[in-house]
């Protein structure tokens, strides 16, 4: 708000100039004093209102997202209208004849004069915007860096949730007793998975395959704990395995559904994991059952989801990739990950 | 001795049966995968002694522990170390935190067996401090025509005291639980729920109105048309929540 206000100090200030200029100027074509104020100052502010109105536009509608032409359209809609407008005012204001016919002959000098107004008025709200762009685009970049280390931070204590490990402990515990053999495989695999959390890059890319193949090896744990109850229904299209999505993305949300589903009902769960292609875009989907009864308000399921959620705005800049939805006593998570944009990224 | 254990993970109930195996005099009467089956257990075993656990599905274990009028003695068993004060304030006999030894787990179990000759100084008190509570209540589980259900705070139009009991009014029907005022007043949200009058809770979002009831008292109506008499005290606390 105060920026505008700055702006408009300047438009003001430019007004009370070429309305002196222009002032000056009518006065030597020996005109009336009072019908030469009248015509500079009206014709200015007319102008300066409707610079500061092309500005306004040009801050609020991204003119880059316009064909080169519009913006020649606006400038020329700009110097004719306001010459017009000008024109009519004046007209009406002074209102004399002969003065109606000193504002036509000299249409030339005002057009010129117009031109130039609006054109410095859109030079300023290019350098205005191009200064304010650069500014938003710096602090974007270090809010970018601390959120990206909150986020590793955040991962880090994600990734091993300690009640999973106790629990998976706890289960070691008793299968040591009922089948030794069964409590060295979960060993095994409860160390691999967490190697392979402590391993990962949390920036770097990795095929969906693989994505899945870590995933596995949490469910295999779950599966344990949880045999009685829990079901996993896999639908991985063929051609979305070789895709690219960021690295222990997708453990966490089976995670998120798992227990939304455990905890949501008390009857046998199915979590449903499923990928296609979207327009060139990987898409993932996992659904959980649950019971509306038994879910706290409106964070309900989805309360798990927002480090995944700050992780893909980090990553893509976009804030519509996760979306959750629920239909039902069906909880679904879906994710859309970008497959040209991450390349940049991964420069980075 | 009957023992039931309630644990959701087959698993983690199988490793307390499995130490209680060396002890003789014990009978496992129940093992259950959740809280339902787990109050279903209770009264019909009467067992003298319950492993429970803390997050199960739909209901965690407090809020079973609350459905049951002859509490037996209780030792929580949870991988979750932040229960632990709220556990003691239920009077368990001990928190068994996962995974546990068979050492750990016998300490426990010589609690519960020295416990079992006074049983009544133990059992009988209401906890006395909410030391726990920092935490606030967003639902609340009763019992309901035999059935259990869970009243999301959100959905509850106001509470009224009803001997040593409190009846929750939603917009569906009326419920009873065996707490006393105090007890909600300090579970839900200050902002959310006010003690307008010694008999009442009402919930801020559902009152419509505020009107003089004759010259001396006020009272609020709620959205539904129901209306709640204010107290001296109860007036200024509400408006004081509402800003006004």
């Amino acid at each position: 708000m105060n920026n505008y206000l700055r702006i408009v100090l300047v438009f003001t200030f430019w007004n009370l100039l070429f309305s002196a200029v222009q002032f000056w100027i009518i006065i030597e074509f020996n005109n009336d004093f009072f019908k030469a104020l009248y015509d500079s100052v009206i014709s200015n502010t007319i102008i300066t209102v409707i610079s500061f109105a092309l500005f306004y536009i040009s801050k609020n509608i991204h003119l880059q997202a316009f064909h080169f032409v519009k913006p020649i359209a606006i400038l020329g809609a700009g110097v004719f209208g306001s010459y017009y407008l000008q024109k009519t005012c004046i007209s009406l204001a002074v209102n004399d004849v002969n003065y109606d016919l000193f504002v036509s002959q000299s249409y030339k000098l005002r057009l010129v004069f117009n031109f130039l107004l609006i054109n410095s008025a859109g030079l300023v709200s290019f350098i205005w915007n191009y200064k304010s762009n650069k500014q938003a685009e710096q602090a974007q970049i270090t809010e970018n860096e601390k959120l990206l280390k909150e986020a590793e931070l955040l991962n880090l204590r994600q990734q091993i949730q300690p009640h999973f490990l106790f629990n998976s402990l706890n289960s070691i515990s008793a299968l040591l007793v009922i089948k030794p053999n069964l409590a060295q495989k979960m060993i095994q695999e409860l160390a691999d998975f967490l190697r392979g959390t402590l391993k990962k890059d949390s920036n770097a890319l990795v095929s969906l395959q693989s994505e899945i193949n870590h995933l596995q090896l949490y469910l295999n744990i779950e599966m344990v704990r949880f045999e009685h109850r829990l079901l996993i229904d896999y639908k991985i299209d063929e051609s979305t395995k070789e895709m690219l999505l960021p690295s222990l993305l997708l453990q966490p949300i089976v995670e998120n559904a798992i227990k939304f589903g455990l905890y949501g009902t008390t009857d046998k769960i199915t979590i449903s994991i499923s990928s296609k292609k979207f327009h060139e875009m990987l898409l993932i989907e996992v659904t959980n059952p649950f019971d509306q009864e038994a879910t706290t308000q409106n964070k309900g399921a989805g309360f798990g989801l927002n480090s995944i959620a700050r992780r893909l705005y980090l990553l893509y800049a976009r804030h519509d990739l996760l979306k959750v939805n629920t239909l039902q006593n069906t909880f679904t998570t879906q994710i859309l990950i970008p497959q040209t944009v991450s390349h940049e990224s991964n420069n980075n | 001795m009957k023992v039931i254990i309630i644990d959701d993970e087959p698993l983690a109930q199988s490793i307390v049966v499995h130490y209680l195996s060396f002890y003789p005099n014990i009978e496992i009467v129940a093992r259950c995968n959740d809280g339902f089956e787990g109050v279903k257990a209770i009264m019909q075993y009467q067992p003298d002694l319950i492993f429970l656990d803390i997050q199960m599905p739909k209901i965690t274990g407090f809020e079973m522990l609350e459905l049951i009028e002859n509490k037996p003695k209780v030792i929580f068993t949870t991988a979750f170390d932040e229960y632990a004060l709220k556990a003691f304030d239920q009077n368990a006999i001990d928190y068994l935190l996962k995974p546990f030894s068979q050492e750990r787990f016998d300490k426990a179990m010589q609690k519960c067996l020295a416990n079992n000759d006074k049983t009544l100084s133990v059992n009988n008190s209401e906890p006395l401090l909410n030391t726990s509570n920092n935490e606030l209540e967003t639902r609340v589980v009763v019992k309901h025509q035999g059935n259990i259900k869970i009243i999301q705070t959100v959905d509850i139009l106001y509470l009224e005291a009803y001997d040593d009991y409190v009846k929750i009014h939603t917009a569906e029907n009326v419920f009873v639980k065996k707490k006393t005022m105090s007890y909600f007043e300090q579970a839900f949200n200050p902002k959310q729920f006010v003690r307008v009058h010694r008999s009442f809770i009402i919930q801020v979002n559902q009152i419509n109105k505020m009107e003089a009831n004759d010259k001396e008292t006020m009272v609020a109506i709620l959205k539904n048309g129901t209306k709640i008499p204010l107290s001296k005290t109860g007036y200024p606390k509400l408006k004081a929540v509402l800003g006004i």
